[in-house]
Formats: structure tokens, C-alpha cells, sequence
């Protein structure tokens, strides 16, 4: 018994000090003692895929397709009577009137249906704000900053590195963009402008709209007539 | 121990066929197969799961991306996770960045660094950046990002301090009891939706996590699914 108790213990010891114990740092590719369904062939966002030449699961669209919807139910899409949302009501999703010129104003009718089959009405209200500031906050106060003086941690870093950040970064304060139409803020936010790289695949048009909405409203911040500051508020300056 | 049951019994008398030391067999075997099975399930609990085999993953990434420095209220840039993840309050997949986000900035900033080769090489051509996946979860499992995430569920349950690590690892097990942990006691875990990203946040105490989290699970009517088909399907 002792021998083979001993045995036991020369054991243990040799695993523990073979495998290690939980937690352990590793570069090595997880081992599946049953790996059963886990691994599937099938399509998965952004997976890999040996079959194309690219590599990648998903497929860019063939060139010349155009854009039915971007609806995910079959059904709608493909309906005979399916009515792209983009397609009724363009300005909203361009930023610019029939003609090719920028909205000057807020539209006033967004791409989301109403259960009547007609568009929702777009508003500037205490919600758009909240969202658009949600917005602004990820995605453009890095470079622009909090206030949109164009004083982000892009401006501080390309200081500290030397690069050419630090001049290509702009202040939205300035007279030139207080001046833009809406529309064409929404454009810039959606395309990009000179060095700047534009954000439409990542905010929807709703949000863009948004992030313009919140944009004007810092604007207003820094040159905020005395009238327009509540009482309360008036008092704690001088 | 045989001197020991010799001295207590006496010495074996003559006339018997086996010694009376054999009479503490079968107890050294029970003793011997106890102690061998408490080792085996001991063994199987360490190493047969999740816990050992996938937390502690940590692959090297093509390009050296360091999480601590770029994302986090914490670090140096102080991005928000969804500058890159932008899918992850949308869509049922967190994206990895396409090469374009890095190049937002990178096309200003250090722009020639060697680090950035591969990142350079997938803007001219257009070529994807293998990253390699690190939290996985099997084919058969449905993880929905945005729904957590609109929700009150922080990156921090299931991917650990990620603002805190140079080269991401798995801190988390993933495995199914992880998720009922939390499916069963979502109090526990839900928290203010524009505190999701900040990965260092948590209540003053555990019981004003209580309070606040029985709040949320009231007011956004959270009931999160313990069935089968809640995740698999």
C-alpha cells in the first residue's frame, strides 16, 4: 500500500508539474478532448473561409448590384410592393436635396416605418441629443475633443509623437464650420473630409443625424448668448 | 501498520493458511481505491473543462494591437470599446475593426511604424488581417452581443479586464454553467447601460448592486432565458 500510495503521489506530482494548473498562460490552440458539433461548416461573421481567394466568409456584392433594402426578412425584401426606405426618402440618408445640394435644415421624416406604411417623423428633441452626444463621445471627441475645438487625445498624442494630426485635425468652432448646412456636416460625418475617414459604416443615418444635432448644440456652448443661460447659472458666473 | 496490527493481534498462530496480516487487505484496498478515485475526479475537475483548457488562451495577434494602451476610461487614449467593437450594441456578432479603423487614425499617427506593416499592406490591397479569435464559444451556442449589451451586461462579465491586458486572453471560462450563473442571478450582474464600457466600474457595495440590479431587472423586464432553446438551437 505505501509503494503504491507513493507511486500516486510521484504521479500527481508529474502531472501537476506537466500540465499546470488552471489559468496558465498559453499561445497554443485550445485542445477539444470532444470537440462533437462544436465546430460546424458553416458561414459565421467575419470567419474564415479556404474555399474564396480572399479568405473571408462573407462576399462583397457582385459589381452593378443595386441596393433592394436592407431589410433582413426575405419576405419584405423580396416582396413585389417593397418600397426601399433610402429610395422614399433620400435626403435623409444623403444629406441632400433632389437637386444635389445640402440640406440646409433638419429633415423632418426618418427611414423607420410607421405601423401605417408611412415614414416616422425625425425631430431634434431631448432624445436625439442624448443619442448624438452617446455618439459624439466615441466616436468623434477623440480627434475633435468634449468641447469641438479639435483638442482630442489625437491632438495631445500627435504632440507628444510629432505627426501630422496635430494640423489636420479641425475645430469645428470656427466660423467656416458653424457656416455648413446641416447636410453638409452629415455628409462630412458620413464620407469623411480631407484626412478624415468617413463614419457612414459605422453610425446609421439616424445616428448621424444625430451626432450633427449634438454637434450644433456644442457649438451654441461656446458662444452661448447671456440670455439663453438658465438664472441659476448666471449667478455662479462672473 | 503490519508491525502495528502484529503488536495488537499477537503473532500469527501456527495451523492457519494465511498470516493475520492479511485480514487488513481488504481495508489497504478500499483505502488504496478511495484515495485513487478521489485523485482521478480531482484530475478530471482541474483539467476536463473549460477552466484549464481554454482560460489562459492567449495567442499571438498578427499585428502586436495593445488593448491597454488604446481602450479603456484608464488608459492613455481612453477609447470607448465600441469606437472599434461598433457592432456590438447592434448586431448579434462584435465585430473585430475593419483595417479602415485603424487607419482613422493611424494614417496620421505613426503612420510608418513597423508595427503597422500588415495594417498598411491590408489598406493598399485590400487584404484581411487574420486576427486570430480568441473567446469562442461552440457552433451550437448563440451569444447575442447587442442584446446584453443594451442591456446592462458590461464586456467585463464574460471578457475580463481587457483594458488592463497588452495581448488578450481568455479570463473566462465561457462554459455553460458561467452563463447560467448569471442568467439565474441577473441582479447580480446588470448595471447602468452607459456604464457597460467602462470595465473598471463597479457598485459602492454588493448590496447596492442588489438594490439597483433588482431595479433594472423590473424595469427592463429582464428575464433571461434557462431553457434549452434560449441559446441553443
Amino acid at each position: 500500500m505505501k509503494r503504491y500510495l507513493t507511486f500516486l503521489a510521484v504521479v500527481v506530482v508529474a502531472v501537476i508539474g506537466f500540465f499546470g494548473v488552471q489559468g496558465k498562460q498559453s499561445k497554443d490552440t485550445p485542445v477539444y478532448v470532444f470537440d462533437d458539433m462544436d465546430y460546424q461548416s458553416k458561414y459565421k461573421p467575419q470567419g474564415e473561409n479556404k474555399f474564396f481567394a480572399d479568405g473571408r466568409d462573407a462576399r462583397p456584392p457582385v459589381a452593378g448590384t443595386i441596393a433592394r433594402g436592407t431589410g433582413l426578412e426575405p419576405l419584405q425584401v423580396f416582396s413585389a410592393d417593397y418600397r426601399r426606405a433610402e429610395s422614399l426618402n433620400p435626403a435623409f440618408a444623403t444629406g441632400k436635396d433632389a437637386q444635389g445640394n445640402f440640406l440646409a435644415d433638419f429633415p423632418t421624416k426618418s427611414l423607420n416605418f410607421l405601423a401605417s406604411g408611412e415614414l416616422a417623423p425625425f425631430a431634434v428633441d431631448a432624445k436625439t441629443l442624448a443619442l448624438g452626444q452617446a455618439k459624439y463621445q466615441i466616436y468623434c471627441a477623440v480627434c475633435h475633443g468634449s468641447a469641438a475645438d479639435g483638442n482630442g487625445i489625437m491632438k495631445v498624442r500627435s504632440a507628444i509623437e510629432g505627426d501630422v494630426a496635430i494640423v489636420t485635425i479641425a475645430n469645428l468652432q470656427q466660423p467656416l464650420f458653424r457656416a455648413y448646412p446641416q447636410g453638409q456636416l452629415y455628409d462630412v460625418v458620413t464620407n469623411g473630409k480631407n484626412t478624415m475617414l468617413g463614419y457612414g459604416d459605422k453610425l446609421t443615418p439616424e445616428e448621424r443625424w444625430a451626432v450633427v444635432a449634438y454637434l450644433r448644440a456644442l457649438q451654441l456652448s461656446q458662444s452661448c448668448p447671456p440670455n439663453l443661460v438658465p438664472a441659476a447659472v448666471q449667478a455662479t458666473v462672473k | 501498520m503490519r508491525k502495528l496490527i502484529n503488536f495488537l493481534t499477537g503473532a500469527a498462530p501456527r495451523g492457519n493458511f494465511f498470516r493475520r496480516s492479511v485480514n487488513s487487505v481488504p481495508l489497504q484496498v478500499l483505502i488504496c481505491l478511495l484515495v485513487t478515485v478521489a485523485v482521478v475526479v480531482a484530475g478530471i475537475n482541474e483539467y476536463a473543462t473549460n477552466k484549464y483548457l481554454n482560460v489562459g488562451y492567449t495567442p499571438e495577434q498578427p499585428v502586436a494591437f495593445d488593448h491597454s494602451f488604446h481602450a479603456g476610461p484608464d488608459s492613455v487614449l481612453g477609447l470607448d470599446c465600441r469606437y472599434c467593437h461598433n457592432g456590438v450594441d447592434k448586431s448579434a456578432h462584435s465585430n473585430v475593426p475593419t483595417t479602415n479603423t485603424c487607419w482613422n487614425c493611424h494614417s496620421q499617427v505613426k503612420s510608418d511604424s513597423p508595427a503597422l506593416a500588415l495594417i498598411r499592406r491590408s489598406v493598399e490591397t485590400g487584404e484581411a488581417v487574420r486576427w486570430v479569435k480568441v473567446h469562442k464559444v461552440p457552433d451550437y451556442v448563440y451569444f447575442n452581443h447587442a442584446v446584453h449589451v443594451n442591456r446592462g451586461i458590461s464586456c467585463v462579465e464574460c471578457h475580463g479586464r481587457v483594458d488592463k491586458q497588452v495581448v488578450v486572453g481568455q479570463q473566462k471560462s465561457l462554459n455553460m454553467s458561467f452563463c447560467l450563473d448569471c442568467h439565474r442571478n441577473p441582479e447580480q450582474f446588470l448595471r447602468p447601460v452607459d456604464k457597460v464600457t467602462d470595465l473598471g466600474w463597479k457598485a459602492e457595495s454588493p448590496a447596492a448592486q442588489a438594490a439597483q440590479g433588482t431595479k433594472f431587472v423590473h424595469d427592463w423586464k429582464v428575464n433571461p432565458p434557462q431553457s434549452c432553446s434560449g441559446c441553443h438551437r
